[in-house]
This record gives C-alpha cells, sequence and structure tokens, in this order.
C-alpha cells in the first residue's frame, strides 16, 4: 500500500468539561462515516459515544482515557486522538499531547474560556501543538462566538480571528458564513449532511465583509504575496488558506470555527480546516533522546527508511487483549519485525498489527511513519520507546509530578485480592502517577495519585474492569518534613560486642535548603574520616531523609556537611559510618527546628458573581487563601490557594452553596508550613499511632 | 523585627510626610499623572507599606491579568528589599501577600457598585479590607456620584482607598475636574521634569501644599526626598 504521508493529520480534541468535547468527537466520526447513528454522551439510550470506551467514562460524562481513533475525511486519514479532560489527569493529557500533531480546542460559546481551557491551552503550548479554535454550542441561550474569541485573545494571548461568522445564533443557529470562500454554508439533511452552499444573507454581508477584512489584514503579516494581493485586489482563496496555514503552523496564528456539534452544525468546514490548517506528521519536529550519547537530542525524519522509533503512549486492557497504542515518529512497524524497548532493554518481536476506529479494530501489515497503530501482546509500560536494535532512543521523558495524596485499600475477600492485585500492576503501568506500595507498617496496600478525584476513578475501575471490591480508608495527604535552621551535629558511634567493634565519629552541621530535596558537602581535611568512609556518611544522612521524626513523613530540603571525625584503624567499617551519620542526623533534625509541611493546590473556582461571597467563605474556612478574583460580566473566577488536607469533599460543598453553578479546577502548587496548631495535633496523632503499634 | 525595619524606611513615610500624616481610615485618594509616569508604582509601594503593617490590600485592575499586578508587587518588593539589605525577604513576601488580594475587572462591563459589592462579598468571606488600591480606573466611570460611592464605602469599611487617573493637566484645577477634586481628601501628582519626576501634593484635605521635596527614583521606581 502506497500511503501519501502528507495527507495525514494526527489531531487532538482539548476542551474543557461540558464544552462537548464528546460530542464533537462523535460527529466527528459520523461525518467520517464511521459510525452510523449519533448518541449523546450521557446518552438516554444508553448507549454512549463511541470514543469514550470505558463504562466508568459514559456514567461520569467525561473522558478518562485517550483512544486513538483512526478515520478518513474526503482524501485524507485523520486520527483523533481522544484527551482526557479533567485535571486530576493531566499526565494522561500530557502524554496525549506528545503524539498529536495539531489539535481542535472546543470552548463552549457561553462560557468561553474557563478555567481549565487555559490549563488545556498552556499544555497546548508546552508541547508547541498548532490548534484551530471550535466554538461548540452556538445554539444555547447566551452564545456568543464573538466574546469567546476575544477571550482567546487576551484570557490566552493567542492571534485568534474568525474565520466564520454565525448565520443567527442561540435558537436561530442556521448555518454560517465562510470568510475566505465568502459563501453561507447551511446543514440541511437529518444530520445536517448535506451540505447547501449559498450566497450570504444580505443583513450579513457587511458583518462578513469586516471580518473578513480583519481576517486578511491578520493573515497577510504571514505573507507578502497576500498583502500585495489585497492592495491589488487580487486575492483569490488558496493565498488565504497558504497564509493562515503558515501562521497557524507557527502557533502565531488560531482562526477560529463555530457551530453546534449537538446540532449537527458547522462540523464540516472545521473538518476542512483540520486539512487546510493543521500539520501533517512531516511538519512537524520531533525529538529523540539518544541513551548511547549523554541523552543527546535527535532531530528524527518521518520518514520509512530510516531505523524505526516509536512510542507506546497507552496501554488498553480490552476484550481483545492487551493493546499498545503506538506513534510512529519515524521508519515503519511491520509485521514479524524486531523492536526493542529501550526502557526495559528487552527485544521483541511483533505480533498482530491493528488499526483502531474506536471499538472495531482492522488488522493491517505495516504502519507507515507518522502514523498510529496498535500492537497486541507486547509486555510494556505506557510511555515505553519502541526502536530498531540498530539505535537506542529515548521519546522525550515526560514530566511526573509526584503523588500528593494515598488512600488505603483493604480487598473485601480472596478473590477481590488477587484481582485488585492485578489491576495495581495494570493501572500503575497505564499511568505514572498512579503509584502502589504495601506499608509495612500497617501491611496494607496503599495507593497514591494527582487528587481524590483521580484515586476515586481507579477504585472504581477495579470494581467494574476486574470485579475487584475493596473498601477504602480516608485519603492521605502526602506531607513532609523540614528544618528551618542550622544545627550542629557531632555524634560518635561505638560499639563492642566481641570480635572487631564498630567505630565512627561524625561532626558537621546541617541547614535548610531551598529548591532542592538534598545536598551532601564533604568539608573533612586532613583524612579524619577516610575518604572511603566518605560515602558511608552521605548514605547513613539519605537513609535518615526517608523518614522524619516527627510524624514518619519524608524529609525535604536539607544540606548536610561534615568538617570533622574520627576513625579507628580497626573498628572502623562502612557501616560504622553510616550508623555515625543516623545517629548524627538524628542529633541534629530536632535542634533544626523542624516542621511539617503540606501539598497547596492552586484552586480556581469559577461561577456566577452573585455566589461570589460563598466562595469567599469556603475558601477561607478552608484556610486558604484568596489570591485573585476576575470578574467579568456576570461570571467571575476566584484564584486561590488551599492545602489539599482542606480540599476533600469539596466538589459536593461547593455544588451545595452555589446550587451547582460553580466549579473549580485544582493542581498541585507547593509544599507550605503547617501552621503550628494543625502541626501539633499531628505530632500527637502519630505519637498515639506509634505507642498503640509498640504495644501491639 | 525585620519588618518593622522595612515600615520604618519605607518610601511611604515620606509620602506621609508630605501629606501631613497620610492617608486615614474613611479617606479617599487620588494620584494623577501622565501616562507611563510611575502611578502603578506608587500604589505598589502603598499597598506594600500597608501589608507590612499587616493590613489587608485589595488591588483592583482593569487589565484581566491578575498576574501582571502581582509581577509589580514582586518587582517593588525586590526593589525595597534590596535597598534594605533585607535577609529572609523571602519569608516576608509569602508571609505578606496572604493579605492581598488581587480584584479584575472588565472595564466595559463594571461598575463602581459591582467593586463595592465585591468587596463586601469579601467582608463576608471572612476578608476585611483595610486598604483599598484601584489603578487604572477608567475616566469615564469616574463622577461625583462614583466619588461619593467612594467614600461612603470608605467610611463604612474604615478603609482608605487610593486610586490612579490619566490625565494631561499640571494643576489642581486642570486635572481633573472640581466635583472630583473637591471631594477627594488628597490628590498627588507626578510631573515629569527635566531631569526627575517630582511629586506634587496639590490637595491635602482641603489645604494646598506648594513645594514638596519628594522625587520617583526613574530606575527604581521607588519614592525618595530630595
Amino acid at each position: 500500500m502506497s500511503f501519501d504521508i502528507s495527507k495525514m493529520r494526527n489531531i487532538g480534541i482539548s476542551a474543557h468539561i461540558d464544552s462537548g468535547k464528546t460530542t464533537l468527537s462523535e460527529r466527528i466520526l459520523f461525518y467520517c462515516n464511521k459510525i452510523h447513528t449519533i448518541h449523546e454522551v450521557k446518552g438516554k439510550d444508553g448507549v454512549g459515544a463511541v470514543m469514550d470506551n470505558m463504562e466508568l467514562e459514559k456514567e461520569r460524562g467525561i473522558t478518562i482515557q485517550s483512544a486513538s481513533t483512526q478515520v478518513n475525511w474526503k482524501d485524507h486519514t485523520f486520527n483523533v486522538i481522544d484527551t482526557p479532560g479533567h485535571v486530576d489527569f493531566t499526565v494522561e493529557v500530557e502524554r496525549s499531547l506528545r503524539v498529536l500533531d495539531g489539535a481542535i480546542l472546543v470552548l463552549c460559546s457561553v462560557g468561553g474560556v474557563q478555567s481549565q481551557s487555559i490549563t488545556v491551552d498552556r499544555q497546548l503550548k508546552r508541547y508547541h501543538v498548532p490548534r484551530i479554535a471550535f466554538v461548540n454550542k452556538c445554539d444555547r441561550t447566551g452564545a456568543n462566538p464573538f466574546k469567546v474569541r476575544m477571550q482567546l485573545r487576551e484570557k490566552l494571548g493567542l492571534n485568534a480571528y474568525m474565520v466564520e461568522i454565525p448565520i443567527g445564533l442561540e435558537d436561530k443557529l442556521e448555518g454560517v458564513v465562510d470568510l475566505i470562500t465568502m459563501k453561507a454554508l447551511y446543514f440541511e439533511g437529518e444530520s445536517g449532511t448535506e451540505l447547501r452552499v449559498a450566497e450570504i444573507p444580505a443583513h450579513l454581508v457587511e458583518e462578513a465583509e469586516k471580518y473578513r477584512e480583519e481576517l486578511l489584514d491578520a493573515a497577510s503579516m504571514f505573507s507578502d504575496e497576500l498583502m500585495e494581493a489585497m492592495l491589488e485586489d487580487t486575492v483569490t482563496e488558496d493565498m488565504i488558506n497558504d497564509a493562515i496555514r503558515i501562521g497557524t503552523l507557527s502557533e502565531q496564528f488560531v482562526p477560529v470555527y463555530l457551530g453546534s456539534a449537538h446540532k449537527n452544525k458547522g462540523i464540516q468546514p472545521l473538518l476542512d480546516g483540520v486539512v487546510k490548517f493543521l500539520p501533517n506528521p512531516t511538519e512537524v519536529k520531533n525529538y529523540a533522546l539518544d541513551l548511547d550519547n549523554n541523552e543527546e537530542e535527535v532531530l528524527l525524519s518521518c520518514d520509512e527508511k530510516s531505523p524505526t522509533v516509536s512510542l507506546g503512549f497507552k496501554l488498553e486492557d480490552g476484550q481483545y487483549g492487551q493493546l499498545t497504542y503506538v506513534r510512529i515518529f519515524q521508519g515503519s512497524i511491520k509485521k514479524g519485525d524486531e523492536l526493542f524497548n529501550t526502557r526495559a532493554r528487552k527485544k521483541f518481536k511483533v505480533g498482530r498489527l491493528v488499526r483502531m476506529s474506536s471499538n472495531t479494530m482492522e488488522d493491517i501489515n505495516e504502519g507507515v511513519p507518522g502514523d498510529i497503530v496498535a500492537l497486541f501482546g507486547v509486555d510494556c509500560a505506557s510511555g515505553d520507546t519502541f526502536c530498531s536494535p540498530s539505535v537506542n532512543y529515548a521519546m522525550t521523558s515526560m514530566f511526573v509530578p509526584d503523588p500528593v495524596i494515598s488512600l488505603a485499600i483493604t480487598p473485601k475477600d480472596k478473590k477481590s485480592s488477587d484481582q485488585m492485585a492485578k489491576a495495581l500492576n495494570r493501572f500503575t503501568k497505564e499511568d505514572p502517577t498512579f503509584q502502589t506500595y504495601v506499608d509495612p507498617e500497617s501491611n496494607q496496600t496503599i495507593i497514591k495519585g494527582m487528587g481524590e478525584l483521580h484515586l476515586e476513578v481507579y477504585v472504581e475501575r477495579m470494581k467494574r474492569e476486574y470485579k475487584a471490591e475493596v473498601e477504602t480508608g480516608m485519603p492521605q495527604v502526602a506531607y513532609r518534613e523540614s528544618i528551618t535552621q542550622q544545627a550542629e551535629f557531632n555524634y560518635t558511634h561505638k560499639k563492642q560486642t566481641g570480635g572487631s567493634g564498630q567505630y565512627g565519629r561524625v561532626a558537621g552541621f546541617m541547614e535548610p535548603l531551598a529548591d532542592k530535596d538534598y545536598e551532601f558537602v564533604d568539608a573533612i581535611k586532613g583524612g579524619v574520616i577516610p575518604n572511603e568512609y566518605i560515602p558511608s556518611c552521605d548514605k547513613g544522612f539519605k537513609a535518615s531523609m526517608h523518614k522524619g521524626s516527627l510524624i514518619g513523613y519524608p524529609i525535604v530540603g536539607v544540606k548536610c556537611t561534615i568538617n570533622d571525625g574520627q576513625y579507628h584503624p580497626v573498628d572502623s567499617s562502612d557501616i560504622a559510618f553510616q550508623q555515625a551519620a543516623i545517629g548524627a542526623f538524628r542529633e541534629a533534625y530536632l535542634k533544626a527546628k523542624p516542621v511539617i509541611l503540606e501539598p497547596i493546590m492552586k484552586v480556581s473556582i469559577e461561577g456566577p458573581t452573585e455566589f461570589q461571597g460563598n466562595i469567599f467563605a469556603v475558601i477561607n474556612q478552608r484556610r486558604g487563601i484568596i489570591v485573585s478574583s476576575t470578574e467579568d460580566g456576570t461570571f467571575s473566577r476566584v484564584e486561590s490557594e488551599v492545602p489539599l488536607s482542606e480540599m476533600f469533599g469539596f466538589s459536593t460543598i461547593l455544588r451545595s452553596l452555589t446550587q451547582g453553578k460553580a466549579e473549580f479546577t485544582m493542581e498541585f502548587q507547593k509544599y507550605g508550613k503547617v501552621p503550628t496548631n494543625i502541626s501539633e495535633a499531628l505530632v500527637k496523632e502519630y505519637e498515639e499511632k506509634r505507642k498503640k503499634e509498640q504495644g501491639k | 523585627m525585620q519588618k518593622q525595619d522595612l515600615i520604618d524606611r519605607s518610601p511611604v513615610r515620606f509620602l506621609e510626610k508630605a501629606t501631613n500624616g497620610g492617608l486615614q481610615e474613611g479617606e479617599v485618594a487620588i494620584i494623577t499623572s501622565k501616562k507611563g509616569l510611575g502611578k502603578t508604582s506608587v500604589l505598589v509601594q502603598i499597598g506594600l507599606d500597608q501589608l507590612f503593617q499587616d493590613k489587608n490590600v485589595v488591588h483592583v485592575s482593569f487589565n484581566q491579568q491578575s498576574d501582571f499586578v502581582m509581577r509589580w508587587y514582586e518587582d517593588i518588593f525586590t526593589e525595597m528589599a534590596k535597598k534594605k539589605n533585607l535577609q529572609l525577604a523571602k519569608d516576608i513576601k509569602s508571609d505578606i501577600v496572604k493579605n492581598r488580594v488581587v480584584l479584575n475587572f472588565n472595564q466595559d462591563t463594571f461598575n463602581i457598585s459591582s467593586i463595592v459589592s465585591t468587596l463586601k462579598a469579601l467582608e463576608v468571606g471572612g476578608v476585611k479590607t483595610d486598604a483599598l488600591i484601584i489603578d487604572g480606573l477608567s475616566k469615564t466611570k469616574l463622577n461625583a456620584e462614583a466619588m461619593d460611592q467612594f467614600k461612603a464605602y470608605a467610611k463604612e469599611a474604615k478603609a482608605s482607598i487610593w486610586f490612579s487617573q490619566n490625565t494631561e493637566g499640571e494643576t489642581l484645577e486642570t486635572v481633573l475636574p472640581k466635583e472630583i477634586t473637591s471631594k477627594a481628601d488628597a490628590i498627588v501628582h507626578l510631573a515629569q521634569k527635566p531631569d526627575t519626576i517630582q511629586m506634587e501634593v496639590l490637595k491635602v484635605r482641603g489645604e494646598t501644599i506648594k513645594d514638596s521635596n519628594l522625587r520617583l527614583d526613574s530606575k527604581t521606581l521607588l519614592m525618595f526626598e530630595k
């Protein structure tokens, strides 16, 4: 099969929850003739959208896992990568951003640019993803695509211009005027599939001229040809399209489309926009890290003959067995090829190779560069790089934040226990921010993640997909301990138990360290501690950092300097100096005025201005700081910083305070000092727990 | 102790001296000048000074970008801390910004009563406003009635209010219409002089003050006494 890579688009649909992303995804599949009936996300008929292929997502109306679906639009092929909408699943969003080349940024015509749109846009910017905007829900009361366009400019700083204007709005939305062709487009037939091109209605001609002029002025910045043609009045459609394409690809321009996915209006022009303005895989620069050469960046070429480099970005354990979704960045993948997993340092043979179109699947023999395919039965983790054995590359390692919340889970019976283990094994491979371990003290299984909802979703999935019934404990915040002042130590470890003894003396000081977890400084002069035992001291300090003596959480931000000590020619040993360092650390720690740190979340709440008082109050009651409040008409957005420990059950409380009209997003921001009264309570609680355990 | 040092040597002390003790509870003051002479900087210095004194400051702006305002506070604080060679500046900074709230309004859709109702909502939520700073208020929104609303709020909440106005005028008679200047408790004007920016106190509680030695450093934008 010969394949024209320039006719391929890997696109994502990025949006705020409830801006109609899933509906739009489904409409896109529909217009590409892949599915035959249209269902609603929270379907009355219980069928649900095809992209949301997990039960739970259907129930909550949100999309959690990124599925890649291939569709054909006219003579082009799209891989549509559905990205999760909730910020709790940020790592999944970011992972999907790595594999897509362009995005449709969906916005609600009423809600406009909301806090999540800002997060999503920031992510797109970070990964340099060119985008086109789609203002959805133009059939809703209060729809105002022009306002949303202004918000794109003001709040997101995007150089956004309308390429369409609406014909009617709210329940009178009939179609759109294409400002490039200067034609009116109507979407007729049962599902809007019949596109009728007509002249612009007389009452809109003036407005259309005005917005076209704006568009051309902006687009001409990217094309001298267009600028000259404008002066001579010889502008052609191609010139405009080329100029917009240049601007969009360089992320300096964002064309704004509009319509209503729900009412089947405006989808076809949007799909044409994907073809016209978003890049094909050869137009995107992708880099890999050469593991044989100090992780030097290597530019990949989207070329079939080069060695294969591909990224496994999603695992799925579905009805067909284990599937790994793979984006091929360079070279190709053929059935029977041998590939090398550069993380696991393991070779494997490509067995079955398939292409997924949502819940259907077709067997293929070869995946070409730029394409997204799925492999069967490969043992790997999400985020692994697969290469030809001749190269040793890793796709850029993605930033993985530390989990901030943990939860103890206990299986209800033996069967659940086995299933739980299976599920956890799967989930931790899928999602690097989801971690699990067994607490050696309580012997309980602990799961850790990025937020309450994040963990909740996994507990639900255990139940549904693995039939593992578990009981959950109270969510626990991942506290840290740290010191606030310098303290000296001078500790001698001495032990005489027959045979050779242990001896080591370590002296120096510890001090607070900003922006780093730990540092060790060797200032020993004259060999009072021999060189061979210096690493032992480092090791001893490091070991002490694992568990602070205040409440048993890890210690961060400590710099240990050793400047004196003593050794014994016979009795000193590696272990003796480790023990001495541990003793020294213990001695100095309490003198260094240790404090407890807690995760502080950046909480952004959005809702009608009438509820502002309630919102301010709820932040204040939760030890939060109101950072700012932005009011725009009847809507306001409050930015605040609130300790994570105060955020449990927040969604329910916010809902009841604001009649369900406000919503919030939460992201980890920093670690902050716990106030004294709470810190004292935590220490007391920890001591009691320890006493109880010792009493057992 | 170090905070006290910041208070003692804050540039706002000079302003206080020049304005017969500075702004009191319930008073409203205006800072005027042409664009780009440093009004925001002066307002931020006043805001920071209040924060040092553990007062709650609400800073209102109209550019839809709270980050922008926060950066002003960061920069001016860094300047002030640098001059005083302050240790542990970082701690103090994170300590004081706790008491600051930035409010943002859309210039087109807001009115004075929406500011007041947001301030009242803050109070309901447990944040009392001691000092209100309004930067960039459009001329079209400022009239006698708005002044009355500000004054009423300042009296009721026992707060002081500073706001800025762009103007081409240079004297008390020309900076702003009389209906506004007559209702303000103090008016401070920034005037571009050949080698410096001079701060002229045009009015303090009914008195007019001829000369002041107040200047704005053209590099740091901090106030100082010549």
